[in-house]
């Protein structure tokens, strides 16, 4: 426990699961949002490719 | 006394070097951790100069760009920002536990262990990268690698400690955000966007000596080889003024350029007399409140101008 941080140390095991948890759901939610950012991405160029091809 | 001298004359043997963190490395020691912690390692307000001066040179770039990836540029301009933040803090700890400005930090203050701060750090600046590359241009994807490689290896791991120079070549890597933003839309490098670059550059300087002349004691305990530090208060007040009068020019440029209308010109033109009346300011006060003044009105400078560049181009549009 000696390196834990002052703060570690006078933490119940309740608060540090609750911190956890919320890192846990941030963890999830940016994965999430990156899922999303990737297949938005994939829709705006396949359609501008097809845009494109339609004007060429 | 040479810089490197100066260098391991401070820091090596420090007693103060922060003790506990070299133990401080499995990730259990992050088990404390919120999430505000991380958020923290990004350096948010650094970052929010970051966005709106990315969002500006992408904003008033010629051509255009989907909505939906200019956001994503924005975003992994931020984020690559955040991350080269992060793996700053991690390399800088020791010297942040000295400094007072620093120590509360979240690896100082033991929140976060040093290693998940350097893993957050790698993650997301890779992330952001290929983010950038697939959904903008390789152009811009390869600039934002730049800049984080530039602020990570070239500033804070080798001129940081250094040189008194640090700031001035590695304010290189906070100039890069408008030329990123440039690119997102034109997909290259043009001499606007090198204006907008230099901008940024000749800014720097000023705002972080402005910085350091009152905060030279706590510069002096790290071992961090600022100007005030090594060469003096007058010397770097002398810089500061030739700084603002360099940048003067170089902030109207993008109205000489076509970047931006009147509106700008006449904003840009207002806004660089008073930083150079605030560098004068500095100059003839011998205590630190006018670099106090200065530094603030620094950042406000920046915000202001490109605000006004992009109002400027808002209104052009409209019109």
């Amino acid at each position: 426990m000696a390196t834990e941080s002052k703060d570690t140390l006078t933490m119940t095991d309740d608060e540090i699961r609750r911190r956890q948890r919320s890192r846990n759901i941030a963890v999830a939610l940016s994965v999430a949002a990156l899922v999303v950012i990737v297949f938005l991405v994939s829709v705006v160029r396949i359609k501008a490719g097809i845009d494109a091809s339609l004007g060429g | 006394m040479s810089d490197t001298t100066f260098q391991s004359a401070t820091l090596e043997g420090n007693p103060l070097i922060n003790p506990g963190l070299s133990d401080q490395t499995g990730s259990s020691a992050s088990k404390g951790a919120e999430v505000r912690d991380f958020v923290r390692l990004l350096k948010p307000r650094v970052m929010s100069l970051v966005v709106f001066s990315g969002f500006a040179g992408l904003f008033v770039a010629p051509g255009s760009i989907h909505p939906f990836l200019a956001a994503v540029a924005v975003l992994c301009i931020a984020v690559g920002a955040g991350a080269a933040g992060a793996i700053n803090m991690w390399f800088d700890r020791d010297i942040d536990a000295i400094m007072v400005r620093t120590r509360g930090r979240p690896i100082p203050r033991g929140k976060v262990a040093p290693d998940d701060a350097l893993a957050f750090g790698t993650v997301l600046s890779l992330g952001s990268v290929l983010i950038m590359a697939l959904a903008v241009n390789y152009v811009a994807a390869g600039l934002l690698a730049v800049a984080i490689l530039f602020y990570v290896f070239i500033y804070t791991m080798w001129l940081k400690r250094s040189t008194p120079q640090n700031i001035v070549i590695g304010g290189a890597a906070g100039a890069f955000p408008p030329m990123i933003g440039w690119a997102a839309v034109t997909g290259g490098v043009s001499l606007e966007s090198v204006v907008l670059f230099g901008l940024i550059f000749l800014w720097t300087p000023p705002h972080f000596w402005a910085l350091a002349l009152y905060r030279r004691g706590d510069y002096a305990d790290a071992g961090v080889p600022m100007l005030p530090v090594v060469a003096g208060v007058r010397e770097t007040k002398k810089q500061m003024f030739i700084y603002t009068i360099l940048l003067f020019p170089c902030a109207i440029a993008p109205y000489w350029l076509g970047v931006a209308g009147p509106l700008y010109g006449m904003a840009a033109a207002v806004l660089g007399g008073l930083f150079v009346l605030s560098s004068i300011a500095v100059w003839r006060d011998e205590s630190d409140k006018s670099a106090k003044r200065m530094f603030g009105y620094s950042i406000f400078y920046l915000f202001a101008l490109f605000g006004a560049m992009i109002l400027d181009r808002g209104v052009g549009l409209i019109g």
